[in-house]
């Protein structure tokens, strides 16, 4: 498999987790790109998306940041390949499926990835584990300003940087956090805080994007306009709005705790048995097991080092790397035994739950 | 030979030429075949000439909006709207009038405060600058203004220096 090293690498989001962030999980920020004289992706003859792909290369190959990065051209990856691309976020399901002459840079770290030919000639995107947005920020910045000093880009004066999709004219930028909200999810209240995100302007999506669920109670918060603000604000009202959710998320924790602990400590609990006991466990319902365990760290009834561990569980429990990691072809009924057995084995140090920090029991 | 007609739509040549009579009155339509596929002449199945035409003179407007192209990339206002992109950097400017409304409607402002891209735009500049001063320089030639065309000839190698050295 071409993308063996990339999996088994350590990576930003699989192996980076920061301590202390109980919410946040990741910041992520993209910039759309694309070149001067050469008509979008999805117009452009397959031609014109061939010399993008080989002047992009050339130029991202170039980049310091890049070096002993890793380079794909997606019309030579397998299926298994691109849904596992995906389920660790370095591709889009639009890339997995876009026509020929499309290609991928990843960093060493996989904390940058370059998506070439998506919607956009570039498609940049950095990430970072935690609620780190200034970080993210700086690093996207100056890898776009490097690349900008081979690369003619499409911008004007007026509209800023030019995107097939108007949506994303201007800026160019998509800024968003991945948020972990499982107290919000079991009082009901997140149709109320996707209402009132949506009315801030800042869009709320599943773990997996447009049109993804929410399973595990992770919801992606981003930007929606990318016109008329620069960059560094769009990103303080971003901030702004995640705080507010996260206090939200906060209190609503305690709440449960106040009017009803045993209720939560018992999905707690139920959560770690069937997680180190279970025999079939399907993709979903591993999502939900691990965030209520992630919650179990967050109120310390699981030691803080734990928090990595689980984090990445979340990305190794989705059906393509579950695949990969069984080795030989295996049919879903098959991966939901093969699930579960991988749990019991990643989990099997896991101490029991200990609820003494939790709540004072008589 | 009579002169080929013209498509009621568009410039290109009528192939599929319909008439009916309506409430005792002749209709003629001479449409190009584009044209017919646009607004789904084809399909037999689910198509009359009747409707066809009431159809035409209420959305004569809008259907010749549709069929405005982008002279740089070929899109139609049609392509986008099906689409949802743009073809190439120059449908922006093509499609401007659509472009306003929708960025009033789905953006913050029209115009753009963020970063710009002062090396790549600096380059592009100095280069559309090389191409006007390249044709000063052929004109210089051809009207016999030698000492002029030696002016615009090393304006012209400097920048190009210039611009090598940043590379």
């Amino acid at each position: 498999m071409i993308i063996s090293p990339l999996i088994e690498a350590e990576a930003e989001l699989t192996h980076n987790a920061k301590l202390n962030c109980p919410v946040v999980l990741s910041t992520r920020i993209r910039l759309a790109r694309n070149i001067l004289d050469i008509p979008f992706p999805d117009w452009a003859k397959e031609a014109q998306r061939r010399e993008i792909l080989t002047t992009c290369m050339e130029s991202l190959s170039a980049l310091p940041n890049m070096k002993g990065g890793t380079r794909l051209i997606v019309e030579e990856l397998s299926e298994l390949e691109k849904q596992i691309l995906m389920e660790r976020h370095l591709i889009s399901r639009e890339l997995s499926k876009a026509k020929k002459g499309s290609g991928l840079v990843v960093s060493k770290d996989q904390s940058c990835s370059v998506m070439i030919n998506e919607e956009d000639h570039l498609r940049i995107q950095y990430l970072r584990s935690g609620f780190r947005f200034k970080q993210a920020w700086k690093s996207i910045n100056e890898i776009d300003s490097a690349l900008e000093e081979s690369l003619d880009y499409a911008f004007s004066s007026e509209l800023g940087y030019l995107t097939a999709c108007p949506t994303n004219v201007g800026t160019g930028m998509r800024a968003s956090a991945m948020m972990h909200l499982p107290a919000l999810v079991i009082a009901n209240q997140m149709e109320k805080v996707i209402r009132a995100v949506n009315q801030l302007g800042m869009a709320v999506r599943g773990v997996f994007g447009e049109g993804s669920d929410a399973s595990g109670s992770i919801f992606q918060i981003s930007n929606q306009q990318t016109l008329g603000e620069s960059e560094d604000e769009i990103i303080k009202r971003l901030i702004n709005v995640l705080n507010t959710i996260i206090e939200q998320e906060n209190n609503s924790r305690h709440k449960l705790l106040e009017k009803d602990p045993i209720k939560l400590l018992d999905k707690m609990g139920r959560a770690y048995g069937l997680l180190k006991n279970s025999h079939l466990l399907s993709s979903a319902e591993a999502m939900n097991l691990l965030s209520l365990l992630r919650l179990a760290i967050d109120l310390k009834a699981i030691p803080e080092v734990y928090r990595s561990c689980i984090d990445r569980l979340y990305i190794e429990s989705r059906p393509g790397h579950i695949q990969y990691a069984a080795k030989t072809e295996i049919d879903p009924n098959q991966r939901d035994e093969y699930r579960s057995c991988y749990m019991r084995e990643q989990l099997s140090d896991l101490p029991s739950l200990n609820f003494d920090k939790v709540v004072n029991r008589t | 030979m009579a002169k080929p007609t013209e498509c009621k739509y568009c410039e290109k040549e009528a192939t599929i030429h319909l008439t009916q009579i309506v409430d005792n009155k002749i209709h003629k339509v001479d449409i190009c075949e584009d044209c017919a596929l646009a607004k789904k002449m084809t399909d037999p199945s689910n198509f009359t000439l009747a409707n066809l035409l009431d159809n035409l003179e209420d959305s004569n407007d809008e259907i010749v909006a549709d069929m405005a192209r982008c002279e740089s990339c070929g899109l139609s206002t049609a392509d986008f709207k099906s689409l949802g992109r743009f073809g190439c950097a120059v449908c922006y400017e093509s499609f401007k009038d659509l472009l306003g409304l929708m960025l009033r409607e789905m953006q913050k402002s029209t115009t753009h405060q963020g970063k710009v891209p002062l090396v790549s735009a600096q380059r592009v500049a100095s280069r559309n600058q090389i191409q006007l001063w390249e044709d000063n320089l052929q004109n210089a030639i051809n009207a016999e203004r030698y000492e002029d065309a030696a002016q615009w000839r090393d304006k012209i190698m400097q920048l190009k220096n210039d611009l090598k050295s940043k590379v």
